[in-house]
């Protein structure tokens, strides 16, 4: 197989090559390298490239495979890791002016798994500033792009990760998710995004937005690489509060889905433009050619979820930023700013008021899960808008109550639930469009099966974007 | 005690202090006022025994 090759190749076809010594760990770094290289001053994926340090981890990996001792599927991958992962050694920015000088003396737990699993770091992807928007357009650290369309923002916050495996820039990437920012790159770059449930990947080292809705993501090419990289990451922590206990690996995936019950949440086919309703339509089909039962779920409190997630999610952030928006306000991005202003003026009633409805909402949705597997909707109402556009994704304001834009990606991370993002085909102008498959608290295993059962029936994410 | 907004725009600086302008006092105020005239709709619509979720394990949640 040819160098320029391997990077494009998923991590399950990539691991058994690795594995039988076909393929070297030094040279898939090196080719995933040399692309970064050429490619990356046109996406603005990278904030950090850590090319000396990754060849020393390639030849390590060469070293130890040789001698018999293969760790598992990420052994000798190439990873990439939003910018907000605290790195031993390497700067930490998370896209913000304010940490431009920080380097952690640790590696954040998400950081210290991969490299136990053996994969080897690549670089530092660049996000909309703190990880508090959803375009990834940041002033500081520049725009990143999306490889299918330069002129259209990858989505945010973790869109330099979503945009680095869309282009064969790394195989993996770890991004983060507090409201979308896991799913909506993924749908916007056309690739494959697991937000997995609250608590079973520990946030121990990962920059903060909103803590009680703060959950690791995962990107890669295909549903088996998702699954792999959180069976490798998954696991308590004493040091996440958050984190949950042991649970058993997802393991192998056979595709097989016949006889699962999936919901459609009423509210969520609201708003989806003539084209993204026609391609849901589609997916419906292939589900239903999959064996899976769907119907249409009322669930009227569902419509509070932008206003509940938002007020939880700014009166979180805006107190973990409060000294520095007292005595730096200059040195954030105007969007983030004001984001951040508008929830220090929030109440103590306000974030009870909106603890309550999510509460309600919770009990809600568990009746829902109790009659069906699964809850699936569209990823995303249209596909990725232009840059022009600006920080703020057209609809979604990020102070606003409406549902709009929020309404499809909420639900999921303010209650917990794991969720996965897949292709699900292009628009007319050749822009990705994705579904969202979500399930009961841990029950990654089902929900990825279903995305496994999807992706082999369509082959959407296979394709590739033209950046060559 | 003015108009919704005039209150917004009262919370919106004693909680930024110098650190916010009256230009983005101007533009949030609305914002503001939205957002509470929803979580008043919505707490109206909550049961009376309703409590607020709590930042607990999900895996403790009575799924």
């Amino acid at each position: 197989m040819d160098a320029e090759s391997l990077p494009w190749l998923p991590l399950e076809q990539l691991a058994p090559l690795l594995e039988s010594g076909e393929v070297s760990p030094v040279a898939l770094t090196e080719a995933t390298l040399a692309r970064i290289q050429r490619l990356d001053s046109a996406l603005n994926a990278f904030i950090t490239i850590t090319n000396d340090t990754a060849r020393r981890e390639a030849e390590t990996a060469a070293t130890e495979i040789a001698a018999g001792h293969y760790r598992g599927p990420l052994h000798g991958v190439p990873v990439s890791v939003k910018d907000l992962f605290a790195t031993r050694g390497v700067r930490t920015t998370a896209g913000a002016k304010i940490l431009s000088d920080w380097t952690p003396d640790y590696d954040a737990a998400a950081v210290e798994r991969l490299r136990a699993a053996g994969a080897v770091l690549v670089g530092k992807n660049t996000l909309h500033e703190f990880a508090l928007g959803g375009t990834s357009l940041n002033p500081h650290f520049g725009n990143v792009l999306n490889p299918w369309d330069r002129e259209r923002v990858p989505g945010g916050s973790s869109g330099g990760s979503a945009a680095a495996v869309a282009a064969g820039l790394s195989t993996i990437s770890l991004g983060s998710e507090t409201g979308n920012s896991t799913r909506r790159p993924a749908a916007f770059c056309g690739i494959i995004g697991l937000k997995p449930t609250y608590g079973r990947i520990s946030r121990f080292g990962a920059v903060p937005a909103a803590w009680s809705l703060d959950h690791v993501g995962i990107f890669a090419r295909s549903v088996r690489g998702v699954a792999a990289t959180l069976d490798a990451l998954s696991g308590p922590d004493r040091r996440d509060r958050g984190s949950a206990s042991a649970k058993p690996p997802v393991g192998p995936l056979t595709g097989v889905v016949k006889g699962l019950r999936a919901g459609v949440p009423e509210a969520y086919l609201a708003d989806l433009t003539d084209e993204v309703g026609a391609n849901w339509e589609a997916a419906l089909a292939v589900l239903a050619g999959l064996g899976v039962r769907v119907r249409t779920l009322a669930l009227p409190t569902v419509r509070w979820t932008a206003l509940v997630s938002s007020t939880i999610m700014q009166a979180e952030a805006s107190t973990w930023h409060r000294r520095w928006l007292a005595e730096r306000p200059a040195d954030y991005g105007a969007d983030v700013r004001e984001r951040l202003q508008l929830g220090l003026a929030l109440s103590n009633g306000d974030y009870l008021t909106a603890q309550r409805g999510r509460q309600a909402i919770a009990d809600e949705v568990a009746g829902a899960l109790a009659e069906v597997d699964l809850l699936i909707a569209p990823t995303v109402p249209a596909p990725a808008p232009p840059i022009a556009g600006g920080p703020t994704v057209a609809g979604d304001r990020p102070y606003g109550t409406a549902p709009a834009f929020f309404h499809l990606h909420r639900l999921f991370s303010l209650l917990g639930l794991p969720v996965v993002s897949t292709p699900s085909g292009f628009s007319a102008g050749g822009l990705p469009l994705a579904i969202q498959i979500a399930g009961r608290p841990f029950a990654e295993r089902t929900v990825l099966e279903t995305a496994a059962g999807f992706e082999a029936a369509t082959g959407w994410a296979v394709r590739r974007p033209p950046v060559d | 005690m003015g108009t919704d907004e005039e209150q917004a725009a009262v919370r919106l600086r004693l909680a930024n202090g110098a650190a916010i302008d009256d230009e983005v006092v101007g533009r949030l105020a609305p914002h503001l006022v939205e957002v509470a005239a929803g979580l008043a709709a919505l707490a109206e619509r909550l049961p009376l025994e309703s409590e607020p979720a709590t930042v607990e394990r999900v895996d403790e949640r009575d799924w």
